[in-house]
């Protein structure tokens, strides 16, 4: 059963997070509402992935990013970035930054188990 | 997706409150607006995402405007948009 760590600010998010890739998508959900402290429990818990919010307040997702590809306790754990900018050329930098994904908001909770593990295993 | 309807209607309505707080007190607090804007932002990534792209619409416009008139008119429309 994959372990999922969802980073996001938004509680509305975290929760039908939780429920998608939970009920349907039968992995384990741990939650993070802020970079600082998704990284101390990527480090705890040892997510098979990391669902990262990009726009959250202090620290974004992009620092945090960043800070778990300098952590080796973290570097290889994949992470895939959840953001509503549509913009080709956003969506190419992060994948730049060595993200295994991009899931654009609002994503419908249905199909999100089944992007992430299609990202995860390509 | 009931349950999950049932829930964000629960959840935006608190938030709707907390717009509405940020919007008297907009005059006054100098960050209300940008936690405004963080609120309308939330909308346009959420709505459709719990089956009410309405509200995804309406959060999108919210955040390319910066009228607090037509800020209140938004918080309006969300609140109708989840009857």
């Amino acid at each position: 059963m994959r372990k999922v760590l969802v980073i996001d600010d938004e509680k509305d998010v975290r929760y039908v997070a939780r429920i998608s890739l939970g009920r349907l998508g039968k992995m384990i959900v741990i939650e993070a509402s802020s970079g600082e402290e998704g990284i101390a429990l990527a480090k705890s818990e040892h997510p098979d992935f990391i669902l990262l919010d990009m726009m959250m307040p202090g620290m974004d997702g992009a620092a945090t990013f960043l800070a778990l590809r300098e952590d080796e306790e973290t570097a290889s754990i994949p992470v895939v970035f959840l953001t509503a900018i549509a913009k080709c050329a956003e969506v190419q930098r992060l994948k730049d930054l060595g993200a295994r994904g991009v899931v654009l908001k609002p994503f419908d909770p249905i199909t999100l188990p089944s992007k992430v593990t299609a990202l995860l295993d390509a | 997706m009931a349950s999950l309807r049932a829930y964000f209607r629960e959840s935006t309505a608190e938030r709707l409150r907390e717009m509405t707080a940020l919007l008297d007190a907009i005059d006054r607090d100098p960050d209300a607006r940008e936690h405004l804007q963080r609120h309308f932002h939330a909308l346009s990534g959420l709505g459709a995402t719990y089956g009410y792209p309405r509200v995804s619409e309406l959060g999108d416009e919210g955040e390319r405007t910066n009228d607090p008139a037509r800020w209140r008119e938004l918080v309006d429309a969300v609140a109708h948009a989840l009857c």
